[in-house]
């Protein structure tokens, strides 16, 4: 047994208002230089929607991720010799049109226009060129189903609906829709670490944040195509790529990500996992539907005592793994079991997990007023998402995962209904609970840590131990700039 | 400009050679004869000189040798034998006092037995002096026309854009403006 | 004099910038250490540009320096006549190949709007450089055949003399001007290098042939034997 920690975290999907202040809070802390203005490190995304880039789950389309060939784990886009060769032109790489052109406006032809006729108009740029552009697409560009007939109904995992399920989620009147934030997932099995040709991407051994070193990165840019959840972006300006760093610097501080702290609607999570590395490539060759829950099987329970001596055999201080114990992510994820990776058939063994969204009830049209439709949502059967639609984005197409969360978030709205409405029958509380295989204390943790908890709660944030590090040996007034990062200059481009 | 070069080189050639005909009238007969077949690979490359020198196909021309013997450096050989016979030849393979040469030989100058194989080569292939006309440029074009084939083929499966070909296709289809 | 200082003291001084600067660069200022890939820009163009042109020139660079290095193996490998012909016809289809490729890329760089905004001045001196150095060396291939054979014999020469600290600089004073120029450029090239994205050549990541794919980094030392 080869024990790691990792932060990690659950996003509750029901709670996100797609509101994207955790884009905002992400692109003023770290993306908002030259060559950087596209990248969105966090992003909101609609469902059912192509996303960022476009497309970005069609595999087929961007070889990103892992793919099993016999017996043998390798990246969809080529393994090591086909990698080097196609160093001169990656022919996986999307170009910046397939996310977005950034652009600004000529803001100051509104005040420098001489008096005319015509009102002055503020032309859009191009913040690449500076040449005066069409834009054609930009940030969220599909946000809340804009461009539905044209980004909606080419969502990878709508394609793949039959034609009646694809009419449940268009239907006037019962349109479905939901956000979907997306980070890095600091993957356990990372497939733009094992593309890296520079070796310049690593995981942390002590919490598995994934960064790419800056000062290694020779811009070869076959991480971009690597990673399928495109979350590793390349600077083309500074010639370097650049990814989520899950704030570690504000990490190393005791203080939250940027995204989860500003996160409005509370949906983010963040805490420590126990997993055994030893099997991670064991894991990521199952099968699509086993996946995520051969990835369940890895995380270790942190109260075992034999996994909390083997923790501590192999380096892990108490006060990390203390933090495992109090993670609310293990919570989510191991004890409940209603948080699961997001396309884990990519087979990096994501660690961000989600609660996949149960949705709002349905509010119909009544005589010019809202009421809440009758079928009252409380079987599988009334899903407002088609149950295979999650299970593409959330279980490699095993549906089974999917009704498994869904069964316990609806015994956990039953039984908040039961409490505060006192409206359902005995009967159907205790059916609900019985599929749902967990406990009314269970049921109502669930509750308290969906709704009622505090940042301390929701964030657990392990001791970083900087003062352990290498960098805590270093004298700030000397290394100014050097401190975090590990580099003195601007990140930009010089020669 | 390196064209009028070599014309000067071969204007100072002929003027060497006429003196040296003048100067070395006598020496003709006591010329002991060479090895042609060991003449030709000095001059192909295929056997090395003694000092290191190199093989005069690298630089001139010579009739008899099919497309190899087509180099153009230098002055065209094919009529050297022609014109200044075994004595002139070999004298002048004793000094190669050209400025393109020079460098090269003064060195590495020919053995005694290299110059008369040379020379006894150069007399074999005296009777043929037109140069081949078939032109290179046919082959070369098809090595460039492969070497681009090879890359297109390398990249037929390249991704071609997702977000643009999207948009398109709904347009078609559907007529929707995006 | 000029010839003294172009033939024997510019590539020392070009190579005493290559290895200074570029020791300086590497050391203070890593984080430029890249090759600048364009391709996020512009993907279509490039790929008919860099592809033939990094093979091409890999090739040919690779040529020039086997005869360099090794030049009796070298004209022992051109000394039949067919073979002579064979390989200068794969020279200079490649030549040509990295004249069309070079000349797809810098049209590439001037016409397109973007990739123009992502090139510096001396990404301008480097592409001039590079196109000088391209049509010298097929033109020089074209009409003063055969070159793959008397370079054995006068260039490579001239390079060992140089290495060796003593150098011989008839070699190159006597060959016509267009062959100077080709090997003069070669030097200024050399010079530009650590200035230039060309650095990116000395980093070519062979290594990761033979490393594991997952890379995981600890800060602290792993096991609690401290
Ligand atoms: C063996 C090693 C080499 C590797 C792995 C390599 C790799 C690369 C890569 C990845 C790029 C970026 C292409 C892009 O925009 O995406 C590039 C560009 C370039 N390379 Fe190389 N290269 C090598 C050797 C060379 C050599 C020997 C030369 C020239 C002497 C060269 C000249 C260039 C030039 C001029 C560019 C810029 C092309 C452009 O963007 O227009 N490279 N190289
Ligand atoms: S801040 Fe929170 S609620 Fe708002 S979009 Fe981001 S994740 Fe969703």
């Amino acid at each position: 047994m080869d024990i790691r920690a990792q932060v990690s975290s659950v996003f509750h999907l029901d709670k996100c208002i797609g509101c994207h202040t955790c884009s905002i809070a992400c692109k003023n802390l770290w993306t908002d230089r030259r060559g950087n203005e596209y990248m969105w490190w966090n992003n909101v995304e609609t469902k059912p929607g192509t996303g960022y880039p476009t497309k970005w789950e069609d595999q087929e389309k961007y070889n990103g991720g892992w793919e099993l060939v016999g017996t043998q784990l390798r990246l969809k886009q080529g393994g090591k010799a086909g990698t080097i060769g196609k160093i001169f032109h990656n022919p996986d790489l999307p170009t910046i049109d397939d996310y977005y052109e950034p652009f600004t406006y000529k803001y100051e032809d509104l005040t420098n226009a001489p008096a005319a006729k015509d009102q002055p108009t503020a032309r859009p740029v191009s913040m690449i060129s500076g040449e005066p552009m069409k834009i054609e697409a930009g940030p969220n560009w599909d946000d809340d189903l804009s461009g539905s007939n044209v980004y909606a109904a080419n969502d990878p995992g709508v394609i793949q609906l039959t034609e009646e399920e694809q009419q449940q989620l268009f239907a006037i009147e019962k349109m479905v829709m939901f956000h979907l934030p997306r980070i890095c997932n600091h993957c356990m099995n990372a497939a733009c670490v094992a593309s890296c040709p520079s070796g310049a991407i690593y995981k942390r051994g002590e919490d598995g944040i994934v960064l790419i070193n800056q000062d290694k990165c020779r811009g070869w840019r076959m991480c971009v195509s690597a990673c399928p959840y495109k979350k590793t972006y390349y600077g083309w300006s500074s010639g370097k790529s650049e990814k989520c760093i899950l704030c570690f610097p504000r990490q190393e501080a005791g203080e939250a990500p940027a995204c989860f702290h500003s996160c409005v609607g509370r949906i983010r999570y963040l805490g420590v996992l126990l997993y055994d590395a030893d099997k991670i490539e064991a894991t990521a060759m199952k099968s699509d539907g086993e996946l995520a829950a051969a990835q369940r099987e890895m995380i270790l329970d942190p109260f075992d005592p034999q996994v909390i001596a083997a923790a501590r055999e192999g380096g892990l201080a108490d006060q990390v793994i203390e933090a495992a114990q109090n993670s609310p992510v293990y919570k989510f994820v191991k004890q409940w079991g209603i948080a699961l990776p997001l396309h884990p058939e990519f087979r990096t063994l994501p660690m961000l997990f989600y609660v996949p969204p149960l949705l709002p009830l349905l509010s119909v049209e009544n005589n010019g007023t809202q009421k809440i439709s009758d079928d009252f949502f409380t079987t599988l059967e009334q899903a407002r998402l088609p149950l295979m639609y999650l299970a593409g984005l959330f279980a490699g197409g095993n549906q089974e995962e999917i009704k498994a969360v869904y069964r316990r978030l609806i015994a956990v709205r039953i039984q908040r209904r039961a409490a505060s409405v006192g409206d359902l029958p005995e009967a159907e509380l205790q059916n609900a609970r019985e599929l749902s295989g967990l406990d009314d204390a269970a049921l109502d943790a669930i509750y308290r840590m969906t709704s009622l908890t505090r940042i301390k709660e929701r964030i657990v944030i392990p001791p970083m131990l900087r003062e352990q590090a290498i960098e805590a040996g270093m004298d700030p007034e000397e290394y100014k700039q050097g401190m975090g990062f590990g580099s003195r200059q601007a990140p930009k481009r010089r020669w | 400009m390196e064209t009028s070069g070599w014309r000067a080189e071969f204007c100072r050639l002929t003027l060497t050679l006429a003196f040296l005909a003048l100067i070395l009238p006598g020496t003709a007969a006591m010329a002991a004869t060479g090895n042609d077949a060991r003449g030709e690979q000095l001059f192909t490359g295929s056997r090395a000189m003694t000092n290191g020198g190199s093989p005069c196909i690298a630089c001139h021309a010579l009739a008899g040798l099919g497309t190899a013997g087509r180099a153009s450096y230098g002055p065209d050989l094919s009529e050297l034998y022609a014109d200044y016979e075994a004595e002139g030849v070999a004298a002048v393979l004793e000094s190669l006092a050209f400025p393109s040469m020079e460098a090269i030989y003064a060195n590495r100058p020919l053995t005694e037995t290299e110059r008369l194989d040379l020379t006894a080569f150069f007399a074999r292939t005296a009777e043929t002096q037109t140069l081949p006309t078939t032109s290179l440029a046919g082959l070369i074009l098809l090595g460039v026309v492969i070497v681009f084939a090879l890359v297109g083929l390398s990249g037929l499966r390249r991704f071609k854009g997702a977000r643009r070909p999207l948009v398109e296709q709904a347009r078609k289809e559907r007529g929707v403006i995006q | 004099m000029a010839d003294m200082i172009l033939f024997g003291v510019f590539p020392y001084v070009a190579l005493a910038l290559a290895i200074g600067v570029g020791i300086y660069r590497y050391g203070f200022d890593r984080y430029s250490w890249s090759s600048q890939s364009s391709q996020f820009l512009e993907s279509k163009a490039l790929f008919w540009g860099s592809i033939p042109w990094h093979y091409a020139i890999l090739l040919i660079l690779i040529a020039h320096f086997l005869a360099f290095l090794v030049p009796s193996s070298w004209g022992a490998l051109l000394g039949s006549p067919l073979r002579l012909v064979f390989l200068e016809i794969t020279g200079i289809a490649l030549g040509l190949t990295t004249l069309i490729a070079l000349a797809i890329l810098i049209f590439r760089r001037i016409g397109n709007p973007r990739i123009s905004a992502v090139t510096s001045k001396v990404d301008w001196l480097l592409f001039a450089s590079l196109l000088l150095q391209v049509a010298t060396g097929v033109y020089i291939a074209i009409s003063l055949r055969w070159g793959g054979a008397w370079y054995v014999h006068t260039v490579s020469p001239w390079l060992w003399s140089l290495v060796k600290l003593n150098p011989q600089i008839d070699y190159l004073a006597n060959l016509p001007g267009i062959v100077q120029l080709h090997a003069v450029n070669a030097f200024f090239l050399v010079a530009i290098f650590p200035f230039s994205r060309l650095v990116h050549v000395v980093s070519v990541p062979l290594g990761y042939l033979g490393r594991p794919y997952q890379v995981v980094i600890w800060y602290r030392q792993r096991r609690n034997d401290y």
